[in-house]
């Protein structure tokens, strides 16, 4: 495996004695497209912050292609930013907001000019070089933005909600652009986002980010198919969690029981023990509706309900299936399979257990 | 007020157009208290007559001749090198002080806050004799660079507040896009904060300008032997009477000092329209 281009270890942040950012152990290599996901508040910006070295981390070590950076001021860090609100120069025109990086650095005249003009063909950007900045639209404002990054040559672009201020299409446009942009300079990306469709669709590795806490880093398939909390799960599209009770267990499977049903799993997790209270988190998808005669399929759970309410999503039927008197989960299936049920009717649920993950409590 | 309500909409009640006509007269009479004097001092200088009685005709010899009158050059001199000196002083001060007011939280902010408007507020007769018992205690040489000192004292807070409100409309995440892109704070400062804020740095030190310029005052108490600005000049000129001359050169420091504020206003109003 390649030496990691950025390496957190066990960083953390306290504002005035509240902990915002708690323990976070990441290990980013080079190239990579890397997204730190979690809702508003829970910390993304700070560690962000951190890493381009406008914050210090209270505790911990941050290190940059194996040097510590936790002492090297924000100017002499090998990384740039795209600033959520682009925080472009509204005193300089585009060249020179995208030149302001090189001329610190001294490059000459000739070379400056060369790499700005990469630097907007990049972003396509070229008609606008001699733009006022204010005249820009939000979109290109944004691409500006990027340029003047990548410009730089960093050894990692950091972007916080880059995408946040613009409309759902521009957005998505951008979201390719930011995709082929990726690919194109071959930098690594550490990209901020509370948006987790957003994260799934552009990302090498998704971080998932709870509370201040790393909750989970993995790529988006095993972040969706293996959660590693409820919060997780929860988070990742949709999912049903129903509380159980190990039951029993034998040499390699758990008994498990909910206030309507209970079932036999096979045991991933070792450390819970016969007595434990655990979470289940099943997709919607996962499960199958079987109307009342329907045979069902050996090995697999079962559980009844009663059929509360049918919504329409597209192609998808969302049905809302009562199981007990405190549980009501949801299903995904095609409107052909859902075609004739009714509110109030009597239906069976069935899944399959590799698709469903135990958490402990 | 619109023009459109100076000139009172034509409305359809007879009682309003009253009401509309009273409010025209009043405030005509506000402004009528305001100006006439300053109107009838620039209209006897241009008179043709040696007194400020009676209109004889219209006349700019008077200002022809003041350059003729003994040490009215070197009071002009004087005014203009101590205004200037005293602009930079406080224009460079007073940014670094509204930068700073700005961005950082300390313990008595506020408190230092009201001191700053403690200059503007407090009858001038005070600070200028405060002024000239701290120059005697501590042995400074009254004279030009005393008077700037002394004018630096009540301009500064001028410029730390319109600095200040400059910055309140600075993005500080400005600041940090350069820091991102290699630049130290210093460099920071010069190609991002200031060239931002200029517009109320330079509207900071014409209103620095115009308050010097024409200040009698703290000039009178501390400017020494000889060294008379305009204002204390023309105090001068008048223990032989209130000839025109006097007129002219009243109405010259009130253009020059007229026009340095309007040129102010001119620029934060800009500068505000852009920012939009
Ligand atoms: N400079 C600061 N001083 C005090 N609290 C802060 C500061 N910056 C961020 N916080 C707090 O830290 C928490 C996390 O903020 P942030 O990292 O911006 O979250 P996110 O980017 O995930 O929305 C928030 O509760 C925020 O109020
Ligand atoms: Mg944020």
């Amino acid at each position: 495996m390649l030496d990691p281009i950025i390496e957190l270890q066990s960083i953390s942040k306290t504002f005035e004695s509240v902990t915002v950012v708690n323990g976070v152990n990441m290990s980013i290599r080079a190239g990579e497209f890397v997204t730190l996901l979690g809702p508003s508040g829970s910390g993304k910006t700070t560690i962000l912050r951190m890493i381009a070295g406008f914050e210090q981390p209270t505790a911990g070590r941050i290190a940059i292609s194996g040097v510590e950076m936790n002492d090297v001021p924000a100017h002499r860090r090998p990384v740039n930013t795209v600033f959520q609100q682009y925080a472009l120069f509204p005193h300089l025109n585009v060249f020179d907001n995208i030149a302001f990086g090189l001329r610190l650095k001294k490059y000459p005249r000739s070379d400056i000019e060369k790499r700005v003009k990469a630097a907007l063909a990049m972003v396509r950007m070229e008609a606008h070089i001699q733009a006022k900045v204010r005249k820009l639209s939000g979109g290109q404002q944004q691409r500006v933005a990027i340029a003047r990054a990548i410009v730089n040559e960093p050894k990692v672009l950091l972007l916080d909600e880059p995408l946040g201020a613009l409309d759902m299409k521009l957005r998505r446009e951008m979201q390719l652009e930011l995709k082929r942009i990726h690919r194109d300079v071959g930098i690594t990306f550490i990209y901020v986002t509370h948006d987790q469709e957003e994260a799934m669709a552009m990302s090498d590795r998704v971080a998932v980010i709870h509370a201040g806490h790393l909750a989970q880093f993995a790529p988006p398939e095993e972040i969706y198919s293996q959660p590693s909390t409820p919060f997780v799960a929860g988070f990742i599209g949709e999912t049903n969690l129903i509380e159980a009770i190990v039951s029993d267990a034998d040499a390699d499977h758990w008994r498990l029981s909910t206030e309507s049903f209970s079932l036999s799993v096979r045991k991933r997790n070792h450390d819970i023990v016969p007595g434990e209270r655990v979470t289940l988190s099943v997709r919607p998808e996962a499960l199958r509706v079987i109307g009342g005669s329907q045979a069902q399929e050996p090995h697999q759970p079962i559980v009844t309900g009663t059929l509360t309410e049918r919504v329409f999503v597209g192609a998808m039927v969302k049905t809302f299936v009562r199981i007990g008197p405190e549980t009501i989960v949801q299903c995904l299936e095609t409107a052909v399979a859902a075609q004739g049920r009714r509110i109030g009717e009597e239906v069976a649920l069935t899944w399959n257990c590799d698709h469903m993950v135990t958490f402990p409590s | 007020m619109s023009t459109a309500e100076l000139q009172g909409r034509p409305t359809r009640s007879d009682r309003r157009r009253l009401a509309s006509t009273s409010r025209i007269v009043t405030l005509a009479s506000v402004y009528a208290f305001l100006y006439i004097p300053i109107i009838i001092l620039i209209l006897f200088s241009f008179n043709n007559s040696r007194l400020n009685a009676t209109w004889m005709g219209f006349t700019t010899s008077w200002y022809g001749t003041l350059p003729d009158h003994p040490n009215m050059l070197n009071a002009a001199e004087i005014s203009i090198v101590v205004t200037l000196g005293q602009t930079v002083i406080s224009t460079v001060l007073g940014t670094m002080g509204g930068i700073a007011l700005h961005r950082y939280r300390f313990p008595g902010k506020k408190v230092f806050v009201y001191f700053l408007y403690i200059p503007i507020v407090i009858p001038e007769v005070v600070l200028a004799v405060s002024l000239l018992l701290f120059f005697n205690q501590v042995s400074f040489p009254l004279g030009v660079v005393a008077m700037m000192v002394g004018h630096t004292t009540f301009t500064i807070p001028f410029v730390v507040l319109v600095v200040r409100a400059a910055m309140s409309g600075f993005d500080s995440s400005l600041e940090e896009a350069a820091r991102d892109l290699g630049a130290t704070e210093w460099q920071t400062l010069w190609k991002v904060t200031i060239p931002i804020i200029l517009p109320g740095i330079i509207v900071g030190a014409l209103l620095s300008f115009s308050q010097s310029f024409d200040d009698f005052t703290t000039s009178f108490f501390v400017d020494g032997m000889g060294n008379d600005p305009l204002p204390v000049y023309i105090y001068g000129l008048m223990r032989h009477g209130v000839s025109p001359v006097v007129n002219a050169l009243a109405a010259i420091i009130l253009a020059v000092t007229l026009i340095f504020a309007l040129l102010g206003e001119r620029i934060q109003r800009v500068g505000k329209l852009a920012r939009r």
